[in-house]
């Protein structure tokens, strides 16, 4: 049979029932907007985690504030985050001396601590956190730098402090121009201005809006005594369970108690994994739902079409058409309502994710082959089920109830 | 070629049985042009039905060319109507927005034919209609006499062993009409069978055979013949 044939069949058909046709081919072209959209974005979107995760690493266990209560023993999940209690941080750059002293396995111990100030450069000021670590900061997060250099062990317990700002911090502060041996202000020190990050994205942590210099220097200079996090990295060979261990018995033991909590990145980013099979299932039970909708509206077109055609119907079997054939002619027919649907769908989706990435550059505007195929094969599937009762409506025509229609 | 034995059709039309065909026997020789005549209702465009596979009797035996037609599959059926019957229907039933040639082509789009074979078949029979001039136009644009030349080359397109005809005059007026019957007698001096319902003596005049049919039985057959 010929194709382009029972393409334009399908149309005049269609046409008959303008209305109904176009609220169908809507239902399945929203659809598979709404399933193409959603899981390029998903899809996109995990993608940056997993860049962002190599640029931070997975051998990282992270001490903060707070506890976690009725833990369950090696699982990190949605309920552990809902159970952690805050509380002041008693974590302490001595305490990231002494694991690193104690645990061997521990490549690199490095606290942090920030509080919120405001930073002077001429007339140019901003709010920034102003924030103290310790020399290997850049190594355990990979930082590139825009200008200059990092902190070294010269410029720490020195008169005239350094300071590395954040790409931010610096763009508010000098605009193009340039920073490096500048002095920028903040609580009344001084700082000259030693190197400047270039942009950099990781989910949960801020490096733009910041102002690095050594540890004891924010301490003295503030009234902040402890550390916010600490971070560890841990030697390549080494058990992370193990390690985090042994870090736990370490500051458990100084602290006299378990105030703090530990998290290793590969379950932090096993709980992100969570939530995207989580937010994905949600996605594509409301998209199932919405490929029902249209189903439905697709099969009633469908019936009134077959309605509207026992005459040709009966005439085609008179003139030696197959029961399988006439299934397969509506079968198609309605495989081509849904699949222009679900390409105009698709084509409107590729456009409103360029949109989006227009807007959010973070995400990546690509459309993943597989979700092109999923979008396909949903629409595929409905129009077969749909379309499967006004097929086999179509066969039941007998040719003389047909020849006596009017 | 053809013989129908104690045909019966009886429809169940709400509560009311009604014998539309009763006890009809019949046998038609290949080449011969029948025609059949009666009051309308009587049962003509049913036993018609019957005769081109496209309704089942109730009751009774067929052979076309000794095979028992009525014991085939739906599938079997539906090659046989395609390769050896070609049907002219009571009202032209054509598809409106189809052109002429696609008309015509519809039962070869089910037999194995290439594109170009169905092509030049249809050209064919459509010049030997005299409609070769209006093979673009669609259907529904054509007058009445034309519709019916276009039904009948469609009849005509597989080369059918019978050709069975349901008042194909019957919304003609004369010239058109003629020029129906002089297709017809073509027809009958090429050699094929055919079976023609009519209510016009006109038409009936030109076949071999007329049988006369009331309330569902043949009531008189004209001529020689083996009717019985
Ligand atoms: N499906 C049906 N349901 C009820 N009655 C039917 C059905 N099919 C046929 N009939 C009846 O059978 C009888 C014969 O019908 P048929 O169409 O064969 O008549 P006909 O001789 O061709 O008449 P006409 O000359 O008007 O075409 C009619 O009385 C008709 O009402
Ligand atoms: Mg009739």
């Amino acid at each position: 049979m010929r194709l382009f044939r029972s393409i334009t069949l399908a149309f005049h058909s269609m046409w008959d029932y303008k209305g109904r046709s176009i609220l169908a081919l809507l239902g399945m072209l929203v659809s598979t907007l709404l399933l193409a959209f959603l899981l390029a974005v998903l899809h996109n979107f995990q993608n940056s985690v997993d860049g962002q995760v190599s640029g931070f690493g997975l051998r990282q266990i992270v001490a903060m504030p707070g506890r976690v209560l009725n833990r369950k023993v090696g699982q990190f999940d949605l309920s552990t985050l809902m159970s952690v209690t805050t509380m002041n941080s008693t974590l302490t750059a001595q305490d990231a001396t002494n694991v690193k002293k104690q645990v061997p396995d521990v490549v690199a111990a490095v606290p942090q601590t920030e509080i919120v100030s405001s930073a002077h450069y001429g007339n140019a000021s901003t709010e920034i956190l102003y924030t103290g670590t310790t020399v290997s900061f850049d190594k355990v997060f990979r930082l590139k730098l825009a200008e200059g250099r990092w902190l070294d062990h010269a410029d720490m317990n020195t008169e005239a402090p350094s300071i590395v700002l954040g790409a931010l911090t610096k763009q508010a502060l000098f605009g193009k121009a340039n920073a490096i041996g500048k002095t920028v202000m903040i609580k009344g020190v001084p700082f000259t201005v030693v190197g400047v990050l270039a942009p950099k994205e990781l989910i949960g942590f801020n490096f733009d809006e910041r102002a690095y210099t050594e540890y004891s220097m924010v301490v003295h200079t503030t009234n902040v005594t402890h550390a916010s996090m600490i971070f560890f990295s841990v030697s390549p060979h080494a058990s992370i369970d193990q390690v985090a261990g042994q870090i736990d018995g370490v500051i458990s033991k100084d602290h006299g108690r378990k105030d703090f909590m530990l998290v290793k990145a590969d379950e932090a980013l096993h709980l992100v994994d969570i939530l995207m099979k989580l937010i994905t299932a949600v996605t594509v039970g409301v998209v199932g739902v919405s490929f029902l909708v249209s189903g439905i509206g697709i099969m009633n077109v469908m019936l009134l079409v077959v309605n509207e055609r026992t005459r040709e119907i009966g005439l085609r079997k008179a003139v030696g058409a197959k029961s399988y054939q006439i299934l397969l002619q509506f079968l198609a027919e309605t495989l081509i309502i849904c699949l222009i649907g679900s390409g105009l769908g698709l084509g409107i989706s590729v456009g409103l994710l360029k949109l989006l990435g227009h807007y959010y550059s973070a995400i990546s505007t690509q459309m993943p082959v597989y979700v092109v195929q999923v979008s396909v094969l949903f629409s595929l599937v409905t129009g077969l089920l749909f379309g499967l009762s006004p097929a086999i409506k179509a066969v039941r025509v007998q040719p003389v109830d047909a020849l006596r229609y009017e | 070629m053809i013989s129908l034995q104690g045909i019966h059709k009886t429809i169940i039309d709400g509560r009311h049985q009604v014998r539309v065909l009763d006890d009809i026997s019949l046998a038609i020789h290949e080449g011969e042009f029948v025609s059949i005549i009666g009051p309308s209702g009587s049962g003509k465009s049913t036993l018609l039905h019957v005769l081109g596979l496209l309704d089942k009797p109730t009751d009774g035996q067929y052979f076309f060319t000794n095979e028992p037609v009525l014991r085939l599959s739906p599938g079997r059926l539906a090659t046989f109507r395609n390769r050896r019957i070609g049907f002219v229907f009571q009202s032209f039933m054509l598809m409106p927005r189809m052109s002429v040639l696609e008309n015509v082509e519809l039962p070869l789009l089910y037999s194995r034919l290439s594109r170009r074979e169905r092509r030049e078949r249809c050209i064919a029979v459509l010049q030997g209609v005299g409609m070769q001039d209006k093979v673009k136009q669609r259907a529904i644009h054509l007058s009445g006499g034309e519709k019916q030349r276009v039904a009948i080359a469609r009849a005509l397109v597989n080369d059918p062993d019978l050709i069975l005809a349901d008042e194909p005059t019957g919304n003609l007026d004369g010239a058109a009409k003629s020029g129906i019957l002089q297709i017809f007698s073509k027809l009958k001096a090429q050699g094929k069978t055919i079976v023609m319902v009519t209510h016009d003596t006109d038409a009936a005049a030109i076949a071999d055979r007329c049988l006369r049919i009331q309330s569902g039985r043949i009531v008189d057959a004209k001529l020689a013949g083996g009717a019985k």
